[in-house]
């Protein structure tokens, strides 16, 4: 059990100080009398635990307002004087601590000497003041941004880890020792109220193609979810500007506005998943470590922004997304839940092979590596993890890099 | 080490440690190496930099030359200049301009009056007036007399800091004036409102009117004289030039309307004799425009020092493609073009159209995204009138005349017409001022039967070709909407067909109404 007191100077004075608490209890199983018999069962033990803990983590000095110098030349005549000029920042001088209230019970278990080993965990956590950079209001601030506190959400889910001896060498033969995790999130804004407003929604998640925003803030929908207008399709291919409301029925072009939009998906995976092996035979020994995503979602702002022929009445000649092949658009469609596409993936993230001998009495070692290995994904454009929350705006395909080397010791 | 050592060693060690910790549980010391607002007026060149500043949001994008630390955040930093903006929403709707960048979304549909709610353009515009005004409005909280009294200010600076305190609220007056004419009912903010407030209620557009006139009237004894040190800022004429402005098109704004006072005001910037009609129509444009004796509110541009991708940068490079070095820069953007009912607005004999270029071009205008077609009106170059170009290639001298002393001709010619008092006489030689430098004689003059309101408007047309007031003129006229004047593009199609009286307002942003729940939305959208 623990306590502590800690304040930031990051936030408002009125608000810099929090307490974190902590309780953890534990028992292990594996000791009572009823269990301690069993001979494979080498290791169990429940566990529970509660805390609190606070995030500063934002900019310093946000609550004030802070002055940024123009240089030389965003400067203004005066008669015939240049004058550089300073301009204050979007300030909140109510900013304080994010706070995380978090509950855990936890299973650890031992089988057969350690031979498989692991856990599993159940949390639940509540955050509150949840810091967010997010569009305001115009004219109460310096910017049409701002760094605020601006609501709660929750995070629930569970996670799993397996150490596993799956193969146990005889003499020098073949070995196998694999690491297991997974682990499964599902997240929750569950209100919000910047400035004590009654707006219900935040738009958020910038996309490229001058303006708009992708994503939005929602309460009873998980962060950062995709706010799109749901395509219409004729005879499986989308008709361009088309859009449909709840019931199914065709919106008119005229009256489309933003709340036609509709929550459809979110950049978090449901499900990681990862897997990572360690072989050995005589001299010879072969890692690997392979990475699963599942359920998260992209928006293709590659494709969204370069996807329509338009963009070859542009002055200066442009590549086309190959997006463009199948929607036929001619104009753009930015906000088309077309463009949000499921990224769920397995990469091979390493491998490495190795070999180690003696000469005259040296040993040396020889290895092969390849980092990026192999992605495999549904998702069109160049890497499911690219880009920020969910928005890829990348071009730039992951390097597969293939190294080898030795290792001598003098 | 025996018990007694251990003993004290460690009592002086927690004492130590008690020590240093009660060091560490002041919060509130304020930051000594940023720059926040508790320490910024310890230099007293802040106040003439703050005040730049709103000067500088009409001129440039942030506080970086060029780009990279922008005011307002919106993924292209080029598309956030206020005045390229302004430019835009009051010229590609009308029969004046038409932009080929079909890839940008939302523009093409300023060309045709077929905007929506989610047009980022009207977005990114109301973002920039309500970027000023907050700023205009920390500027007169940080300069009250106490604040000053507080950091003992001394009274020649507190002198200048009056004037200075004028010409905030004068750009203020004028964000809130594009604000209405733009935008219709917008929120009222002012010194009284602190930053991070409840989101603002939504104020009528006769109340931000009744407001900008109260503001400068009040404002217009302390304002910079006229001189050699009030080139780029607010005089008095330019206050007086914003007044004749409101009052012509009060009968939009509030629906009353007051022909009187633009008539008063315009005679009054006439009559202050600090300006006079240059001989040289074409040198207003040019890149030594800051010596024209007309212009009497300018947006400052320098290749140097002042440099962004909006105003007068964009209007000098978009009206360009090839041979983009013969008008000061390295490479045009191949966007802007006539209408083909503004290709002919003059006819021959007129020198205010010999900077168009229709070398293997015709009027017509059948797709817009088609460089190739339209006149091109490279009206604003980057050389100076004796021919050589401006200091760089890429970013003008080329100022932006905002208010010139030949629109203050216009005005009361229009205002006497439309009864706002004055004579028939002093109205004809006004226009025909207008005239004589644009026929370079008296060819052009006009008879009093010929001017009519209509004559007017055409002349306006003429005079302030790509100016942007070409859309607050044809509101007035009642001709930007509706079936009465079909032009090019206007609602869709190449000859022009009627479009609805909602597109007389640019609509509040969509997202402006899901932030602020106090808004409703204009009429029509």
């Amino acid at each position: 059990m623990s306590v502590r007191r800690d304040g930031s100077s990051r936030c408002a004075p009125s608000d810099a100080w929090g307490k974190v608490p902590s309780v953890a209890v534990a028992w292990r199983l594996s000791q009572e009398s009823f269990l301690r018999g069993l001979p494979a069962l080498t290791d169990l033990k429940l566990r529970a635990s509660w805390g609190k803990t606070g995030n500063q983590n934002f900019a310093n000095y946000q609550q004030y307002s802070t002055y940024v110098v123009g240089d030389a030349s965003s400067a203004v005549q005066f008669g015939n004087q240049f004058v550089s000029t300073i301009r204050p920042s979007a300030v909140d001088r109510n900013i304080k601590w994010e706070e995380t209230r978090s509950y855990d019970v936890g299973l650890d278990f031992g089988f057969l000497r350690q031979r498989f080993s692991g856990a599993i965990d159940w949390y639940n956590k509540k955050t509150t003041d949840l810091i967010f950079t997010v569009p305001i209001a115009a004219g109460t601030n310096f910017s049409n941004v701002l760094t605020t506190n601006i609501g709660s959400m929750k995070n629930s889910g569970i996670e799993l880890s397996l150490d596993a001896q799956l193969l146990k060498p005889v003499g020098t033969g073949l070995s196998w020792t694999a690491d297991i995790t997974g682990s499964h999130n599902t997240n929750r804004l569950l209100s919000i109220n910047p400035f004590g407003g009654s707006t219900q929604q935040i738009l958020v998640g910038g996309i490229a193609g001058v303006g708009q925003t992708i994503q939005v803030l929602e309460p009873g929908q998980p962060v950062n979810s995709f706010l799109v207008y749901r395509q219409n399709y004729q005879n499986g291919r989308p008709v361009e500007g088309s859009y449909l409301d709840e019931n199914g029925d065709t919106i008119p072009r005229a009256s489309l506005n933003v709340g036609n939009r509709r929550v459809y998906h979110d950049p978090a995976p449901k499900w990681m998943l990862s897997q990572s092996s360690y072989m050995t035979y005589r001299n010879f020994d072969f890692s690997f470590t392979l990475r699963a995503w599942l359920g998260n979602y992209v928006y293709n702002n590659v494709a969204s922004n370069n996807g329509y022929y338009q963009q070859l009445a542009r002055s200066s000649p442009y590549n086309l997304s190959t997006s463009v092949l199948q929607t036929g658009f001619v104009t753009n469609q930015q906000l088309s839940d077309i463009y949000v596409e499921d990224g769920s993936f397995v990469r091979l993230d390493n491998l490495k092979f190795g070999y180690s001998f003696k000469y005259r009495g040296q040993t040396i070692y020889l290895f092969a590596a390849a980092q990026n290995v192999f992605t495999i994904t549904g998702y069109s454009g160049v890497d499911p993890t690219a880009g920020l929350n969910g928005i890829d705006n990348n071009i730039y395909p992951r390097a597969r890099t293939v190294t080898g080397g030795l290792t001598v010791r003098f | 080490m025996n018990r007694k050592t251990l003993q004290a060693s460690t009592v002086a060690a927690a004492a130590l440690l008690s020590l240093a910790a009660a060091g560490c549980t002041d919060l509130t010391t304020e930051p000594k190496s940023t720059i926040t607002d508790a320490n910024i007026f310890n230099d007293q060149n802040s106040y003439r930099a703050l005040l730049a500043k709103l000067y500088a949001g009409l001129a440039v994008t942030g506080q970086r030359g060029q780009f990279g630390q922008p005011d307002i955040t919106f993924p292209d930093e080029g598309f956030t200049q206020y005045v390229r903006l302004l430019w835009e929403m009051e010229e590609l709707p009308t029969d004046e301009a038409v932009i080929a960048w079909g890839g940008d979304a939302g523009l093409t549909e300023l060309n045709t009056q077929s905007w929506g709610t989610n047009n980022v353009f009207p977005q990114m515009m109301y973002y920039r007036i309500f970027f000023q005004v907050p700023i205009a409005n920390e500027f007169l909280r940080q300069t009250t007399d106490a604040k000053l009294a507080s950091r003992g200010v001394g009274s020649a600076l507190r002198d200048t800091i009056k004037t200075y305190r004028a010409e905030a609220r004068f750009l203020r007056a004028l964000s809130y004036w594009h604000a209405i004419d733009l935008f219709g009912n917008v929120p009222l903010v002012t010194e009284a409102d602190q930053p991070g407030a409840a989101p603002p209620k939504q104020a009528t557009r006769s109340e931000i009117y009744a407001f900008v006139v109260s503001e400068l009237l009040a404002i217009k004894p302390d304002l910079p004289q006229v001189g050699p040190n009030s080139y780029g800022r607010a005089t008095a004429p330019a206050a007086d030039m914003l007044l004749a402005k409101l009052y012509l098109n009060a009968g939009v704004y509030t629906g009353t309307p007051n022909y009187a006072g633009a008539l008063t005001s315009a005679q009054a910037v006439i009559n202050s004799g600090f300006y006079s009609l240059d001989p040289n129509y074409h040198r207003m444009f040019l890149a030594d425009n800051n010596t024209s004796p007309e212009i009497i509110f300018a947006v400052t541009q320098d290749g140097l020092r002042t440099q962004g991708y909006g105003c007068v940068t964009f209007l000098v490079h978009a009206s360009v493609g090839d041979g983009a070095p013969a008008y000061g820069i390295a490479g045009g953007w191949y966007g802007l073009r006539l209408k083909p009912q503004a290709a002919a607005f003059y006819p021959s004999g007129d020198v205010r159209n010999a900077y168009f270029d229709s070398t293997g071009r015709t009027p017509a205008v059948s797709v817009m995204t088609n460089w190739g077609q339209g006149i091109l009106a490279p009206k604003y170059q980057n050389v100076k009138s004796n021919g050589q170009p401006g200091s760089d290639n890429t970013f003008v001298d080329t100022d932006y005349p905002m208010f010139r002393l030949a629109e203050a001709h216009l005005i009361y010619a229009e205002a006497h017409l439309r009864g706002g008092g004055g004579t028939d006489s002093l109205a004809l030689a006004y226009v025909n001022a207008l005239r004589q430098r644009a026929y370079g004689g008296t060819t052009g003059n006009i008879t009093l039967p010929q001017l009519t309101l209509p004559f007017v408007l055409a002349e306006r047309g003429r005079e302030l070709l790509w100016e942007g007031h070409r859309r607050t003129d044809l509101v007035r006229y009642g001709m930007f909407t509706g079936s009465g004047y079909l032009y090019g593009w206007k609602g869709g199609t190449e000859l022009g067909i009627a479009t609805l009286p909602k597109y007389d307002l640019y609509p509040l942003p969509a997202t402006e109404l899901v932030a602020n729940p106090n808004l409703k939305q204009n009429p029509g959208y």
